[in-house]
C-alpha cells in the first residue's frame, strides 16, 4: 500500500485508490479504542463501528473491503511494513 | 542585544513550532497510569476479598483483570469527553472570514505561516532504459537495486501543503470560555507533528484550550503518525 501524509489518502501499490482518510473526532487516538476479543481490530465507542487494523492486510483484500463498503474506517501506522509513504501517485 | 536581533531578522517567534510525539514521556505517562490502576486494583481487592484465602497467583490474576477493567472504564470516560468537545471551524478564505463577520460571528483572524522546520524531500528518479521519472520520497530505499538502471536526476526539498489564502480565521463560538478544551478540526498555526528523513508533517488537527486571546494547543492529544479515518 501506499499512503501520502499531505493528502491522508491511501492507494494500493498499482496507484488505485484505496480511501482518502478522514475522521471528525480528529483528536482521537488508536489508544481511545477499545479492544476486540480475537480482532486486531478496535471497537469506536462514538461511531459504535470497528476501525479495521491495516496492518498485515494485503492491497487486494483492503481495496475489496472498501468496494463493498466504502464507510469502513483504517488505521494506519506510517511505519508498519506493508506501508510505502508517498507524496505523488499518479493515478490510472 | 541578540534576542532583540535574531527577532529582527526572524521576526519574534513565540509561536510553538514543535509538536512531536514524544516516546519516552508516553510510556512513561503509561507506566504511571498502570501503576496507578493497579494501585486501585488492590485497594478493591483488598475491601472485597478475603486476601487469606487467595494464593499469589489468583491475588495477581485479580489485579490484573480488575486493573484492566479500570483501563477500559476510564477509556470510555476519555472517548465520551473526546465526543463532547466543541469542534472549532477555520474560515480559509478572506470571503469566508469577511462574510462570517459581516453576520455577528466573532473571528480569530491569523496569519497563514508557512514553516521552515516543515519540508519533504523527494527524489526524482529516471529509468534509463524506459526514460520514466519516477518521483519517490528521500529514503535509503528510494532506488532500486539495480543501480546502473536508475539514475537520480533531481533531489527536490519542498514546502508540500498549500493553502489558499496567506490569512485565516478560527470561527469563535460566542460562549467560548475561558479555559475551554475544543478541537482545532483545521490548524492555522505550522506545527510540526512528525519527522521522518524523508520529510516533516505538520499538525493538521489538534485539541487546543482557549485562554481569552488565543489557543494553547495540546500537543499530547494527537499522534500523526497513526492515522485513522
Amino acid at each position: 500500500m501506499k499512503f501520502n501524509p499531505i493528502t491522508k489518502t491511501l492507494y494500493t501499490d498499482d496507484n488505485r485508490l484505496i480511501k482518502k482518510m478522514y475522521c471528525p473526532y480528529t483528536s482521537l487516538k488508536w489508544s481511545d479504542l477499545t479492544s476486540i476479543k480475537g480482532s486486531m481490530d478496535r471497537f469506536c465507542a462514538i461511531c459504535e463501528n470497528s476501525v479495521v487494523e491495516t496492518d498485515g492486510l494485503d492491497d487486494e483484500s483492503l481495496w475489496k473491503l472498501l468496494q463493498e463498503k466504502p464507510e469502513t474506517c483504517l488505521k494506519i501506522d506510517w511505519n508498519q511494513k506493508n506501508i510505502r509513504i508517498v507524496h505523488h501517485v499518479e493515478l490510472d | 542585544m541578540l534576542n532583540w536581533i535574531k527577532e529582527k531578522l526572524n521576526g519574534k517567534n513565540d509561536e510553538q513550532e514543535q509538536c512531536e510525539f514524544d516516546f519516552s514521556k508516553s510510556l512513561s505517562t503509561t507506566i504511571e497510569k498502570r501503576s496507578a490502576w493497579e494501585a486501585q486494583a488492590q485497594e478493591i481487592i483488598a475491601r472485597g476479598y478475603d486476601m487469606e484465602t487467595l494464593s499469589q497467583k489468583e491475588y495477581n490474576g485479580l489485579v490484573h483483570q480488575i486493573a484492566n477493567e479500570i483501563r477500559e472504564e476510564e477509556k470510555a470516560e476519555d472517548i465520551i469527553k473526546k465526543a463532547s468537545l466543541r469542534r472549532i471551524k477555520t474560515l480559509r478564505t478572506e470571503e469566508e472570514i469577511d462574510e462570517a463577520i459581516k453576520a455577528g460571528y466573532k473571528v480569530l483572524k491569523q496569519k497563514v505561516k508557512p514553516s521552515k522546520s516543515i519540508r519533504v524531500t523527494d527524489l526524482h528518479i529516471r529509468d534509463k532504459q524506459t526514460g520514466k521519472i519516477e518521483v519517490k520520497p528521500y529514503s535509503y530505499h528510494a532506488l532500486p537495486h539495480d543501480y546502473d538502471r536508475y539514475e537520480v536526476v533531481e533531489q527536490r526539498t519542498y514546502y508540500p501543503y498549500t493553502f489558499p489564502s496567506k490569512v485565516a480565521a478560527y470561527l469563535l463560538p460566542d460562549d467560548l470560555q475561558v479555559g475551554e478544551r475544543v478541537i482545532l478540526e483545521d490548524l492555522i498555526e505550522d506545527i510540526v507533528g512528525e519527522s521522518h528523513a524523508w520529510g516533516t508533517y505538520r499538525l493538521d488537527s489538534v485539541e487546543a484550550i482557549w485562554n481569552g486571546k488565543k489557543f494553547e494547543v495540546d500537543c499530547k492529544s494527537y499522534n500523526v503518525h497513526i492515522t485513522m479515518g
